[in-house]
């Protein structure tokens, strides 16, 4: 035995224990020799990382998901089933360990914490609608029992699931002392329930035990605003439903919300005790300050909060505008106003626009200016308008789908649209205040209303963007758009009223436009001439269009043969052909634009 | 360590605009490459360090093959001047590296060879390259039962019946 063990250790490792030899499982052995086993423990613990980050525990298991299995559930730990090894190294590197899941696996959140050893870690606790209670895994004892054993060790923390769980825990956190707590993330999930908005003191005794909280994050539930939130925070956002859903006024079971005034007073010291404040998001949850205060802010009154890059507020105008009148900010930082409008037709908003224009106009000069601009009446239910710095991709239709870059600014406006024409007073109020003379990129998406914008005031409106390159339009502003665009100068084509009334010659309308993207237009009848014409207008006064991209537009193919006779590129996609051309009207313009 | 080894002066280039450094290979390979380009590699900067400490040129061996020494000095020009967080000793130590997609192609390469090329950038201390190569093990076996990551890896199960049912070390869900 001994020579065949003495055999084996010029090929490969044994363990020695005094004067005997001890060799190890085949398995090991075998292992042993792969290539993988040459990699140092602190990089296979750095691939176990990239594992952990991939597959977390529970990525794919939910309540719903019966066909889960318990590799799946396990998500990266299978890999300490692999081999002595990979168990080994895992079990050694306290920073794989540091992302504890409660909702799959409760019984084992000890355990993991335990081998997280001292390493800050993140608790996360997710659960799952009401009615799915019954087959929660999870449960809310073993999130209050975690936070009472590890309080000491917990980083972030984040809890979803109804208030009855959350808020014990999140309560008892906030009271212990918990040095290394750096986020906190609390989500109120409830089905049944939609008004019931929980409050609760952030520290019960105003004394800040979570020295290094810089990050609060709270839907459907709030500070009490019974006195200042003790914290210097970096990132502030609380979520509350739209205002519609909610009492104006609200109360919680638990904690007693304290008069509105004095509410909003311990909001606005607490911005005070935030000078690093980066990000303030405020949905819905901005206590109202009585009317007789505003405009009443002193210096004193003031949070001056220099890094924030990000102010997103949501509610009522006033409320809105009683924040920005008690902050300090940036003038690079990006804005988002979204409210709702009580006066129906949306001037109620605009009230915030004094704000907006002084930022902008206190940016500095060399700040790169306002590229890209869309509007759109978001699906029917409200008007967005948002403005980036940034050029936008090609063809990206508006406002849902330009992900990944948040605008400058992004009005947001509610209401019901009763009187025609709310809309485009709103939207040219919101267009005169911003600096929009460097816009490269227009998209206009509406789908009501725009028919009381005539071609002129499209021009008022616009005029100034000379260096517009790219323009994308659909829906009913799409057709006096193009006229604005493409008004012709010669009586032959289609002359209407308006130009023979026209007076002086008027410049043309974004004189740089390249690009033109249209979707959903029916060319057709004397419009069709109109838009034919103007193009071919446009090119003779060196205003001519280099691309033209139609997207489920209806053209007869003769018009498709003369738009291409005028534009070096087209592209269209999803075209209908329009069987009622006429053909002569065509063949004329055909004509005239040969001879232009 | 490696070995240093003197240089006849006239293997090695004399000093330009930008200084060569020799590497030797484990097949004997001499491979001789700009300075700058291996400057990500924080073991060749602490040996170019000594080298001017004794004012004498050095030859470098390395104890991996010139396949693989020649797929890191790719690497390393292909990213020479650009700054990466990871490489920063002034940074805080690296996180998860983040998916670069030149970095993707190039480490599409055999698992064996990936291995190897991990641990070339493990021992020169290249940790941009370590963390990529790492993400592309990680992406590997993303997803794989234990049974299927055992297959790919070639890997057999080593544990005693009595540790494959011991609860106290591993997690069962």
């Amino acid at each position: 035995m001994h020579i065949a063990l003495d055999a084996d250790l010029f090929n490969g490792p044994s363990l020695s224990t005094g004067n005997i030899w001890v060799k190890p499982s085949n398995g090991t052995w075998h292992n042993s020799r792969l290539p993988i086993s040459i990699l140092p423990p602190e990089v296979l613990a750095r691939v176990f990382s990239f594992q952990a980050a991939l597959e977390p525990p529970s990525s794919e298991a939910s309540p719903t998901d019966w066909v889960s299995t318990t590799s799946k559930r396990l998500g990266w730990i299978k890999v300490t089933h692999v081999c002595q090894l990979w168990r080994d190294v895992a079990l050694s590197e306290p920073t794989l360990w540091e992302d504890v899941g409660l909702e799959v696996m409760p019984k084992w959140a000890e355990e993991m914490l335990v081998r997280a050893k001292s390493v800050s870690v993140k608790v996360r606790r997710a659960a799952y609608s009401d009615f799915l209670r019954g087959i929660w895994i999870g449960s809310s004892a073993s999130a209050e029992r975690i936070v009472a054993n590890h309080h000491a060790h917990i980083g972030e923390l984040t809890l979803v699931g109804d208030p009855e769980s959350i808020i014990p825990s999140a309560e008892l956190l906030l009271a212990s002392p918990t040095p290394v707590l750096v986020a906190l993330d609390l989500q109120i999930r409830t089905e049944w329930d939609e008004e019931n908005i929980v409050s609760f003191p952030p520290s019960p005794h105003g004394t800040p035990l979570s020295p290094r909280l810089r990050c609060l994050t709270m839907a459907r539930c709030q500070p009490s605003w019974t006195h200042p939130v003790p914290y210097a925070l970096t990132h502030l956002e609380i979520r509350l439903p739209t205002a519609a859903m909610r009492p104006l006024s609200t109360s919680s079971p638990l904690h007693p919300t304290p008069p509105q005034i004095t509410a909003f007073n311990n909001l606005v010291t607490s911005l005070k005790g935030m000078p690093a404040l980066e990000t303030l998001i405020l949905e819905h949850c901005i206590p109202t300050r009585p009317p007789v205060t505003i405009g009443s802010s002193s210096p004193d009154s003031i949070a001056n909060l220099p890094c924030l890059t990000t102010l997103a507020l949501s509610g009522k105008p006033g409320d809105c505008l009683n924040i920005v009148q008690s902050v300090r900010i940036p003038p690079s930082a990006k804005l988002g106003l979204s409210c709702m409008s009580y006066a129906g037709q949306g001037e109620d908003c605009l009230i915030l626009l004094p704000f907006v224009t002084a930022q902008l106009r206190a940016r500095d000069k060399d700040a790169p200016s306002l590229r890209t601009l869309s509007i759109s009446d978001a699906g029917g239910f409200g008007l967005s308008v948002q403005v980036w710095e940034e050029i936008k991709p090609r063809d990206q239709p508006s406002v849902f789908s330009y992900h990944g870059v948040r605008p400058s600014v992004h009005f947001f406006f509610a209401f019901d649209s009763d009187g025609e024409g709310a809309n485009s007073r709103v939207v040219r109020s919101i267009c005169d205040a911003l600096p929009l003379d460097d816009l490269q990129s227009l998209s206009v998406d509406v789908q009501e209303f725009w028919d009381t914008w005539s071609e002129q005031t499209w021009g008022d409106t616009f005029g100034r963007c000379k260096t517009l390159h790219h323009l994308r339009s659909a829906g009913a502003a799409a057709p006096s758009l193009c006229d604005a665009l493409t008004r012709p100068e010669k009586a032959a084509l289609d002359p209407t009223k308006e130009e023979k009334t026209a007076g002086a010659p008027r410049p043309v309308l974004f004189p740089n436009l390249a690009r033109l993207t249209l979707q959903d237009i029916a060319f057709n009848g004397s419009f069709a001439l109109r838009f034919l014409g103007g193009l071919a207008g446009r090119r003779g006064k060196n205003a001519g269009l280099k691309h033209f991209h139609g997207k489920g537009c209806e053209f007869g193919p003769h018009y498709i043969q003369v738009l291409k006779s005028i534009v070096p590129e087209v592209e269209l996609e999803d075209w209908e052909e329009d069987e009622e051309e006429e053909e002569e009207d065509i063949e004329d313009l055909s004509t005239e634009d040969s001879d232009t | 360590m490696p070995t240093i080894v003197s240089v006849d002066d006239s293997t090695v280039p004399g000093e330009g605009s930008s200084r060569l450094l020799l590497l030797v290979s484990s097949d004997n390979k001499h491979i001789v490459v700009e300075e700058d380009i291996m400057s990500r590699s924080r073991f060749i900067s602490k040996q170019v360090e000594g080298f001017e400490a004794t004012s004498q040129r050095h030859a470098i061996l390395l104890p991996f093959s010139s396949f693989v020494l020649n797929k890191v000095i790719e690497y390393c020009s292909h990213y020479r001047g650009y700054y990466l967080l990871e490489d920063d000793p002034d940074a805080a130590p690296p996180g998860r590296s983040p998916v670069r997609e030149w970095d993707q192609e190039f480490l599409d390469v055999d698992r064996n060879m990936l291995l190897r090329i991990i641990k070339a950038a493990h021992y020169l201390e290249i940790k941009s390259l370590v963390g990529s190569c790492a993400r592309a093990i990680a992406d590997m076996i993303r997803g794989k039962t234990t049974e299927e990551m055992r297959e790919i890896l070639g890997v057999e199960n080593d544990f005693t019946p009595e540790e494959e049912h011991s609860p106290s070390s591993k997690c069962t869900g």
